[in-house]
C-alpha cells in the first residue's frame, strides 16, 4: 500500500482536494499499469492536491467491503462527492479525467 | 450490487441512479473484455480474492527461481505442487512427485519429524522449522531446513501447507572444513610448540639464549637464558622495550649497538659481538656475540629475531692462541738469528784467545784493549743466551727442584737486587713441592721478574714470592696451551704501577720494553716466558693500572725428590793428544783450531762427518773428536757422536753447538758426550775436553 501524502489544502487555490484510493491485486501486469497510470494523471492534472493510496486486496481484503470493490483494479473517487468507481487499467485518460469530473464524459461506453 | 448505498434516507436521483447503471455497465464491460486481474466476493464470512489470467505469475516465477526448493503438500503429507529446485534436489521430475506422499523421500527416522511440522500441533499457522535429510534417487543423503506454514483457507476446504526446503550440504561441508582446518591448526601449534621446544633445548645445550623484538608492537619476548647471558634481571610480567636491550652493554658503546640493530634493519643481518656488564661483578666485563635477522613484513621490517651467545671464554682462547702463535714465530726467528750470532761471537771470542797468548811480553795497552774486547763478547754471549732462552733452544738442564729451598737460597741475592725501597717477602709454602726444572734458568727468571717488579715500584714497594700448586683439567690447560697435570706456582706480585691490558699483551716479546732507552734489554722476560715454555710450563699474567702485577710461573709438578749433585768446575788444565775438529763453518774451525793448539793438542780437521768419519777409519791416532752439533749433510753432530761411541771404544766426544736443546731428540745424547755451549771460553774448552777423555779412561 502507497499513500501519497497531502501537499496543501485546497482553500489556497481554490481548488477542491481529492482523496483516491487505488485496489489492486500484489503485482500482477495490470495493477502495475494501474499505479503507473493514475500516478501520471494525477501528476498531470492533480498537482499538490490530491491524496492516494493504493491498497492490495490479498493483503487487506476486508477493505473491499465498504467500497463494494467487485474487481482490481479499480479506482475509487472519495473526495470531492460524488465517490466514484473507475475499474482497469486506467489505460483511457478520458474516461479517467471524467470520472474525476476533470473533463467532459465522452462516451459512456468508453 | 448496491444495497449498501440505498440506505440513505431518500430515493436516489435520475442522475444517481443513471451514474450507478453506467457504473454497472462499465464493470461488466471491464470483466468481459478482461481489463480486470481480480474479482472480489464477499462473503458472509470475509472477503476472497479470486485472481484471473495469470495474476499469480510473478511469484510462481519467483518461486521457480529461488534456489530453495518449495512445496506444497496437503495434511497428510501429499505433493500438490512443487518448484524444481526442490524436485531437482531429490533428483527426480516434478510430473513424477505430484500427487505421491512426501515420505517416503525423507530418511526412515524424519518421518515422524515430518508428521508433526505437517499437523501444526497447537500452533497451527505460526511457522515451524525442523532438519530433516532428504534421499536422492542416486543415493545421496541431502540434509535440508523444512520451514512449514499453513495457507490460511477457509475451515471447510482441506488444510493446505506450504514448506521451504533449504539444501544445508553447503553449509555443512563448510563447517566440515572449517572443522577439518580448525583441527590441522591446532595439529600445526602442537608441532610448533614442540619444534619451540626443541630449540630452545638445543639453544640451552648450546649455552644461547633467544631474543625476539616486535618492531610494530615494540615489545620484546627474550628467554631466560638470554637474560641470563645479558645479566638482564628476570622481568617476570613486566614487559621489555627493545630499547631496554641496549642496557646491559657497555654506556660507551650502546650508540654503536643501537647503530648495529638499526642497520639491521635494512640490511636483514645482525652479528657483532660487544662487551656487557656483568651482572655479578660491576668490574667484570662479558663479552656476548649477537646474531639476528629481520622479518619483513609489507615490505617493512617487522621482527628482528635472533640468539645471543657468551664467548668470554672463546674470546679468552683466541687470545691465548694468537699469543702463542706469535710468540713460536719471534721465538723461530730469534732462534735463528742467535744461531749465527753465536758463531760470528764464537770467531770473534777465540780470535781474541788466540791473538792475546800470542802477544809476547808485557803489553799493558794490548792487555787492556783485549779485556774491553772479551767483555764485549761475553755481554754478547750473555744477551744470545737469553734469546735463547726465549726461544726455547737452551740447553736446559732439568731436575726436581723445590722452589722454596731455591728461594730462600738465593733471598740475600734478589733482595740485593730489589733495592732499599722494596721488601721481599717469601711467606711459608704449606708443603715443599717440587718441580722438574733448570734451577740456574729458573732463578735466573726470578731474578728477571724481580728486577722487573722493582722498576714498576720507583717509589718502593712490596714484592711478595710465593709457591702453591695448581692442577689443571683438560679443558683449562687446553686454554693456555699446556698439558693437563698439577703445577707448581711461583707466584710473583709486586705492589707497583700495573699495566695497561696492550702492556700486559707484549711483556713477553723480545726488546719490547717500556724502561728508558739504555735501561733494559727488553730481554728479561723473554727469558722468563722461553724458560717456563721449555719447562713444560705456562705463564700467567694478571695486572691492572695501580693495582700491580701478579706472574705466575706454572712449572711441571713432580714427586721425585732432588739428587741434588752441585756441579764442581774443573780447572783449566794444558793437554795433550790429537783432536778432530768438526766444523761446516771454516771460520769457527780455525778458531777452534788455534784454542786447541794453544792448549796443547794437535789437530785434525773435517768439514763434515762424512770426512770425520773417513779420516777415523784411516788413523788410528785420534783421542779427541770434536764436533759442532749442527751441520749440513745426512749425519749431524750427535749421530756422529753416537756413531763413534758405538765403534771406537777409546775416542772421546764433545760436542759443541749454538742450541742444543732442540737436538734432544728422543734418541737422547750418549751419555758420555760432553755438550759445550757456543760461544765458549778457552777454559770451557780445556775442562769439556778432560772431562770427556776422564770419562773416557
Amino acid at each position: 500500500m502507497t499513500s501519497l501524502p497531502p501537499d496543501m489544502p485546497s482553500s489556497a487555490t481554490g481548488l477542491p482536494h481529492y482523496k483516491l484510493r487505488l485496489f489492486i491485486t500484489g503485482s500482477t501486469p495490470r495493477s502495475t499499469r494501474a499505479i503507473e497510470n493514475l500516478r501520471k494523471i494525477c501528476e498531470e492534472n492533480l498537482d499538490g492536491r490530491y491524496e492516494l493510496e493504493v491498497i492490495d486486496v490479498y493483503d487487506r481484503p476486508e477493505t473491499t467491503r465498504e467500497l463494494q470493490i467487485v474487481a482490481t483494479p479499480t479506482l475509487v473517487k472519495v473526495l470531492p462527492e460524488p465517490l466514484r468507481r473507475i475499474i482497469g487499467d486506467l489505460s483511457d485518460e478520458l474516461k479517467v479525467l471524467a470520472g474525476l469530473d476533470l473533463a467532459p464524459r465522452q462516451s459512456q461506453q468508453g | 450490487m448496491r444495497a449498501d448505498e440505498d440506505t440513505g434516507d431518500k430515493l436516489p436521483s435520475r442522475e444517481q441512479l443513471e451514474e450507478r447503471l453506467r457504473e454497472a455497465e462499465e464493470t461488466l464491460d471491464a470483466i468481459r473484455r478482461g481489463e480486470v486481474d481480480a474479482v472480489v466476493v464477499h462473503h458472509p464470512d470475509g472477503e476472497r480474492i479470486y485472481t484471473l489470467e495469470s495474476a499469480d505469475r510473478p511469484y510462481r516465477v519467483l518461486v521457480e527461481h529461488m534456489q530453495e526448493g518449495a512445496v506444497t503438500l496437503t495434511s497428510d503429507g501429499v505433493i500438490l505442487y512443487c518448484n524444481r529446485r526442490f524436485a531437482a534436489l531429490l533428483g527426480l521430475t516434478r510430473e513424477s512427485m505430484i500427487g505421491r506422499s512426501v515420505i517416503p523421500y525423507l530418511e526412515r527416522a524424519d518421518a515422524r519429524v515430518m508428521t508433526e511440522l505437517l499437523s501444526g500441533g497447537a500452533d497451527a499457522g505460526a511457522g515451524r522449522a525442523a532438519e530433516v535429510t532428504l534421499h536422492r534417487t542416486d543415493g545421496h543423503a541431502i540434509p535440508v531446513t523444512l520451514s512449514a506454514v499453513d495457507l490460511p483457507f477457509e475451515a471447510d476446504l482441506p488444510r493446505i501447507i506450504c514448506i521451504i526446503a533449504t539444501d544445508l550440504t553447503h553449509a555443512r561441508q563448510r563447517s566440515h572444513e572449517l572443522a577439518a582446518t580448525n583441527e590441522q591448526l591446532a595439529a600445526e601449534m602442537v608441532e610448533r610448540r614442540s619444534a619451540e621446544d626443541r630449540l630452545a633445548v638445543a639453544l640451552d645445550a648450546a649455552g644461547m639464549g633467544s631474543w625476539d623484538i616486535d618492531l610494530e608492537q615494540g615489545s620484546v619476548t627474550i628467554s631466560r637464558q638470554a637474560e641470563v647471558i645479558l645479566g638482564l634481571a628476570e622481568a617476570g610480567s613486566a614487559a621489555r622495550t627493545p630499547d631496554s636491550l641496549l642496557h646491559p652493554f657497555l654506556a660507551h658503546e650502546q650508540a654503536e649497538v643501537k647503530a648495529a640493530f638499526d642497520l639491521a634493519m635494512t640490511t636483514g643481518v645482525l652479528d657483532f659481538e660487544r662487551r656487557v656488564r656483568s651482572p655479578s661483578e660491576e668490574s667484570a666485563r662479558r663479552w656476548v656475540h649477537v646474531i639476528g635477522r629481520t622479518y619483513h613484513r609489507d615490505g617493512l621490517p617487522a621482527r628482528l629475531v635472533g640468539v645471543v651467545a657468551d664467548v668470554t671464554e672463546r674470546r679468552l682462547m683466541e687470545t691465548q692462541l694468537r699469543q702463542a702463535q706469535k710468540m713460536e714465530a719471534v721465538g723461530q726467528l730469534t732462534g735463528g738469528i742467535a744461531h749465527d750470532f753465536n758463531n760470528l761471537l764464537m770467531v770473534i771470542g777465540g780470535s781474541l784467545d788466540v791473538l792475546e797468548s800470542s802477544i809476547p811480553g808485557e803489553n799493558a795497552r794490548a792487555q787492556r784493549f783485549f779485556a774491553a774486547a772479551k767483555s764485549g763478547v761475553e755481554r754478547g754471549a750473555s744477551l744470545n743466551q737469553q734469546l735463547l732462552a726465549f726461544s726455547r733452544r737452551q740447553d736446559l738442564q732439568a731436575q726436581p727442584v723445590c722452589v722454596d729451598d731455591l728461594l730462600r737460597a738465593f733471598a740475600t741475592l734478589l733482595s740485593r737486587a730489589l733495592g732499599e725501597t722494596v721488601s721481599l717477602e717469601l711467606p711459608q709454602p704449606a708443603q715443599r713441592w717440587y718441580c722438574r726444572s733448570d734451577p740456574h734458568q729458573l732463578e735466573t727468571a726470578i731474578l728477571n721478574l724481580a728486577i722487573n717488579a722493582r722498576d714498576a715500584m720507583p717509589h718502593g714497594g712490596r714484592l711478595t714470592i710465593m709457591t702453591a700448586l695448581t692442577t689443571l683439567t683438560p679443558r683449562e690447560a687446553l686454554a693456555v696451551d699446556a698439558e693437563a697435570g698439577s703445577y707448581v706456582v711461583v707466584r710473583v706480585r709486586d705492589s707497583g704501577t700495573g699495566m695497561t691490558p696492550e702492556t700486559a699483551a707484549r711483556i713477553f716479546d723480545p726488546f719490547f720494553t717500556t724502561k728508558a732507552m739504555g735501561k733494559g734489554t727488553g730481554l728479561g722476560l723473554s727469558q722468563v716466558y722461553g724458560f717456563v715454555r721449555q719447562s713444560g710450563g705456562f705463564v700467567n699474567v694478571t695486572s691492572e693500572m695501580g693495582q700491580g702485577t701478579t706472574i705466575d710461573l706454572c712449572l711441571p709438578y713432580t714427586d721425585e725428590v732432588a739428587a741434588a749433585s752441585p756441579v764442581t768446575q774443573a780447572p783449566t788444565a794444558a793437554g795433550d793428544g790429537r783432536v778432530l775438529v768438526v766444523d761446516d763453518d771454516i771460520n769457527v774451525r780455525e778458531v777452534s783450531v788455534a784454542m786447541l793448539s794453544a792448549l796443547g793438542y794437535t789437530t785434525v780437521e773435517a768439514g763434515d762427518a762424512v770426512e770425520a768419519l773417513g779420516i777415523l777409519a784411516q788413523r788410528s791416532d785420534i783421542h779427541v773428536i770434536f764436533s759442532d752439533v749442527i751441520m749440513p749433510g745426512e749425519i749431524n753432530g750427535l749421530d756422529l757422536a753416537r756413531y763413534v761411541r758405538a765403534n771406537y771404544a777409546n775416542v772421546a766426544v764433545v760436542l759443541a753447538s749454538g742450541y742444543t736443546a732442540q737436538q734432544r731428540d728422543d734418541k737422547g745424547t750418549p751419555s758420555d758426550v760432553e755438550l759445550l755451549r757456543k760461544p765458549y771460553s778457552r777454559a770451557a774448552l780445556a775442562a769439556a775436553l778432560t772431562r770427556a777423555r776422564a770419562a773416557q779412561a
